[in-house]
């Protein structure tokens, strides 16, 4: 067991200064659980200790001598507003207009059965609020996965093009929505991406090594992924000109690192 | 304010159960007498007002006293008075704006047949009390309920009308997020951060 | 007459079938925004876990690294469970079963094809299985099992799953 583990099941004890075998094992050899442990159960000593305010009123005293008099218990009844009994209420509205409620049943489901033939299956009833999934997070996620499957450099270029591509469609939706900080995480992540991600995998597919027509390969893959950063870079900055001036930073930082990377690439596919 | 800490003689609430059960109101004046504070303490901590709490825990007695004859005899009478009131509390909730009062400093209830604290508990006592007040209703409510009143889980779940391990989870995440927060005054006192004791 | 009718209804039922067929409409811009601002900081450690991923040259580094990513997503599952939503808790578990079925998993088992017996690889080898183990079996006490996201029959089913791979790490 690590001691992440270890400092959860402390917590979840019924209480952390009674601790079990299992456990005291580990934390009398884990100077950090041993800390935790402590902590853990000073807490819930110091909850015990919390203080009090006494009530305002004398509204126990009132109860009690009530109830040891005999007299009848009378209390002012808390603003908590009744609740009606909807069910009979509900029941005798119906009874009393049966005919009518009978037609309009009948013309709803009529409607209904029209609008569910209609309607592609799979739809959320109506009414029904659910969260819908993220297609840019399920993105991402998948290049992620797709590099941990990768074997070569030249694989990883590839994936690490599509996520910067990822990265700049997001941040053009974004513009006109997101605030200007989360904005500019998206330009920083794409600038990471590029330097850390597409410079760097170019940076492990030097030519000296490769054979003549390996050398081509990787200069035309070079030029490739060059041009999707300079249309990258195109399409970002034709987006500066029609979104807020906050989003304008962080959108032209995208263009900056796009250009730069596209630089990078083109001078290593020419070199070799 | 008076901490119970008595035990409670299971036979001898039973009497009262008995007694309550059968119309003398005086076997449920010692219910009452018995179990008051802590409801109010435990609906301080979850109202956060001292009118609100009090007003609520006389609303549980009441609605308790007319419920007495349904209470099943042999089961947990301090689980089924917090049980109400903690029904009374979540609609409370729905129907009233809250309002948060601090704790004036001249409010402190004296420690009277209590623990001592020492100076440096008291620091630590009013960053804990901001600390737990912060922590969302059902965490709070579980916490307390486990820590404070020392009931089981499975107490705990049957006054929140849970399961035992969403109580536990619950009492877990409380602990967790205070942990968090509170680590430096968690320190025992003299202790400095990284120091092993 | 009745011939025309016939084909414009038929069309239009190829046309509906075809556009059943196609890519989800994009979503809202204040849905994109919302999402993003919900999910901003679990995307900044993806895009992080990737780049490391890439730099990791062996099976035993990217599995390492794949736990560290799975674990991400079941620290945001956690914290959206907190939140009380569990249509995130459950796409977050799906995203995490992923993690582990796709990249955790086929990277042990080729660390396990390299790494003999002996090798001084071999406990860090056993560590890393250790670790994702621990961490699928704590996953249920991280979420609530009634309630809003407890009672939800799609955060069940993707716990399940998550839960299922289990044996797919082999024994530490």
């Amino acid at each position: 067991m690590n001691c992440q583990s270890i400092q959860n099941k402390i917590l979840i004890l019924p209480d952390p200064r009674v601790l079990p075998d299992a456990l005291r094992d580990h934390i009398a050899g884990c100077e950090v659980c041993q800390t935790w442990a402590k902590q853990a159960a000073r807490l819930d000593t110091l909850l015990q200790q919390l203080p009090v305010p006494p009530a305002p009123g004398n509204k126990k005293a009132t109860v009690v001598d009530d109830l040891t008099r005999g007299n009848p218990v009378i209390i002012r009844p808390l603003a908590i507003p009744a609740r009606k009994s909807f069910a009979g209420s509900a029941l005798k509205f119906l009874d009393q207009n049966k005919t009518v409620i009978g037609g309009l049943a009948a013309a709803v489901l009529v409607v209904l059965g029209g609008w569910s033939l209609l309607t592609p299956s799979g739809t959320p009833p109506v009414g029904v609020a659910e969260t819908p999934e993220h297609p840019f997070l399920k993105m991402i996620v998948q290049r992620d996965l797709a590099l941990a499957k990768a074997k070569k450099p030249v694989e990883r270029l590839q994936i690490f093009g599509g996520l910067a591509e990822d990265l700049s469609t997001e941040a053009r939706s974004l513009a006109r929505v997101a605030s200007p900080e989360e904005l500019w995480d998206v330009a920083q992540w794409f600038d990471n991406v590029v330097k850390d991600g597409v410079v760097n995998q170019a940076r492990n597919m030097p030519a000296d090594t490769l054979t003549l027509s390996a050398q081509r390969e990787r200069k035309t893959e070079l030029d490739a992924l060059a041009g999707k950063l300079s249309d990258m870079a195109a399409k970002t900055e034709k987006m500066t000109g029609e979104v807020p001036p906050d989003a304008k930073a962080a959108l032209q930082k995208i263009v900056d690192s796009a250009r730069a990377g596209e630089k990078k690439l083109r001078e290593m596919a020419n070199a070799g | 304010m008076i901490r119970e800490t008595d035990p409670t003689l299971p036979n001898e609430e039973a009497e009262w159960i008995r007694a309550a059960q059968s119309g003398d109101r005086d076997g449920f004046n010692r219910l009452v007498e018995r179990y008051w504070d802590r409801l109010y303490r435990w609906l301080y901590r979850m109202t956060r007002d001292r009118h609100t709490a009090e007003d609520l825990t006389q609303e549980t007695f009441l609605k308790a006293l007319g419920a007495v004859q349904s209470f099943r005899p042999g089961s947990n009478f301090r689980a089924w008075v917090f049980r109400i009131g903690h029904n009374n509390f979540v609609n409370q909730k729905r129907s009233e704006r809250r309002t948060k009062h601090q704790l004036p400093e001249d409010a402190a209830a004296p420690d009277v047949g209590g623990v001592e604290i020492t100076t440096e508990n008291r620091e630590a006592l009013e960053v804990i009390h901001q600390a737990v007040a912060d922590l969302p209703d059902d965490f709070r409510s579980a916490l307390l309920l486990r820590v404070e009143e020392g009931l089981s889980f499975r107490e705990v779940a049957k006054i929140l009308g849970t399961t035992e391990e969403t109580a536990r989870w619950r009492v877990f995440k409380a602990r967790q997020k205070l942990m968090k927060v509170l680590s430096p005054e968690l320190l025992p006192p003299g202790a400095t951060a990284g120091e092993t004791t | 007459m009745r011939r025309s009718l016939v084909t414009l209804v038929a069309f239009i039922a190829l046309a509906a079938w075809a556009g059943a067929q196609g890519p989800p409409p994009p979503l809202p811009a204040a849905t994109q925004a919302k999402l993003f601002k919900n999910n901003r900081k679990l995307l900044e450690n993806l895009v992080n876990h990737g780049i490391e991923l890439a730099k990791a040259d062996s099976p035993l580094r990217r599995a390492e690294e794949c736990r560290k990513t799975a674990k991400t997503l079941a620290n945001s599952m956690e914290r959206a469970a907190e939140d009380q939503d569990p249509d995130r808790v459950a796409e977050l578990a799906r995203l995490m079963g992923d993690v582990v079925r796709e990249g955790l998993v086929p990277n042990l088992n080729a660390a396990q094809l390299e790494i003999k017996p002996g090798d001084p690889l071999a406990p860090q080898l056993v560590k890393v299985r250790e670790l994702a183990t621990d961490d699928l079996i704590s996953l249920p006490a991280r979420i609530p099992t009634d309630g809003k996201v407890g009672d939800s029959q799609k955060v069940k089913d993707a716990i399940a799953v998550i839960q299922a791979l289990q044996g797919s790490l082999g024994k530490p």
